[in-house]
């Protein structure tokens, strides 16, 4: 039997997601593909596998993240699935305990990249917010004769841009909000460095 | 980096390890048994690992079989240089622990 759940996790919350896949795992619910926002279940041996996470350096579909898959496959590991630069790792739980990472320096590089693409992300959002908030202030106060069509024309296509402007405002503040949890970790690996490995 | 500064226990047992040509999953499966099961490298540190030291020379990739997708890897006479200036940090670390705790124990 397969399942299809959609579910939201923010990029702050991979740990959760983690968490709540093994969760799913340890009910005999095997994640076997992701998509946006969408998990496929296959109805399996409870507790057979643990999935992890991670955000790989490059798409999944670069030389360099093919090698880095390939060689995780030699290690028992298994790609279950993808979306964007994260991908779903899981390897059969008679293998021990499974982590990706096993020291303090390659945690934090990681979580490092997360918060690296969540600062893009918002710095992409954050221009597209000027951009739109630009246009709409050349609509409200600069008369251009090509857009000398007609006050109501030029009236509502400011409060069009003005929304987006609003929009991608909220969506380059979402990110920092969501990978606080991220961020909060981070510091407290890069305290534990000061004083082991 | 400075020559001086320590390596990590995941590169030392690493270098160790490759005094023989191994692949991934011997390396790892080698560093368990080394410290007795104490140390279990995860996939992803073991890659990051690999890379860097390749990177500076302080191993290579064997040149294998060309259906063969596990590389293996030896080590470098610029890696045990590495190990043995490690080692005699090392030394100098455990000689004084034992000086010191010894005369507080005894």
């Amino acid at each position: 039997m397969k399942h299809i759940v959609r579910k939201f996790f923010s990029i702050g919350a991979f740990e959760e997601e983690e968490q709540w896949l093994n969760q799913m795992a340890a009910k005999g619910m095997i994640l076997t593909g992701v998509g946006f926002c969408k998990y496929f279940f296959e109805e399996g041996t409870p507790g057979e596998y643990v999935y992890r996470l991670e955000l790989l350096k490059n798409w999944p579909s670069h030389t360099e993240s093919i090698a880095y898959i390939s060689f995780l496959e030699d290690m028992g590991i298994e790609q279950v699935g993808s979306h964007l630069r994260w991908v779903y790792f899981r390897r059969k739980s008679t293998e021990g305990a499974f982590d990706i990472f096993s020291d303090i320096d390659s945690r934090i590089s990681h979580y490092q990249r997360i918060t690296r693409f969540s600062f893009v992300m918002s710095a992409m959002m954050a221009i597209l917010a000027v951009v739109f908030f630009g246009e709409a202030g050349n609509f409200i106060f600069n008369h251009n004769p090509w857009i000398q069509s007609g006050f109501h024309d030029s009236f509502g296509y400011s409060i069009i841009f003005l929304a987006y402007g609003v929009m991608f405002t909220l969506f380059a503040a979402l990110f920092p909000f969501v990978t606080r949890p991220i961020r909060a970790s981070l510091r407290a690996l890069l305290r534990e460095r000061q004083i082991r490995e | 980096m400075p020559e001086s500064s320590a390596l990590t226990e995941a590169v030392y047992y690493i270098l160790l390890s490759l005094y023989e040509p191994m692949h991934g999953y011997g390396i790892m499966q080698n560093v368990a048994h080394l410290s007795g099961d104490r140390l279990s490298l995860a996939a992803g540190t073991l890659y990051g690992a690999l890379n860097t030291l390749l990177e500076r020379g302080w191993i290579e990739a064997l040149p294998g079989e060309k259906n063969s997708r596990k590389k293996e890897y030896v080590i470098t006479a610029a890696g045990k240089t590495a190990l043995q200036n490690e080692y005699l940090r090392l030394q100098e670390l455990l000689g004084n622990g034992a000086k010191i705790m010894r005369r507080e124990n005894s």
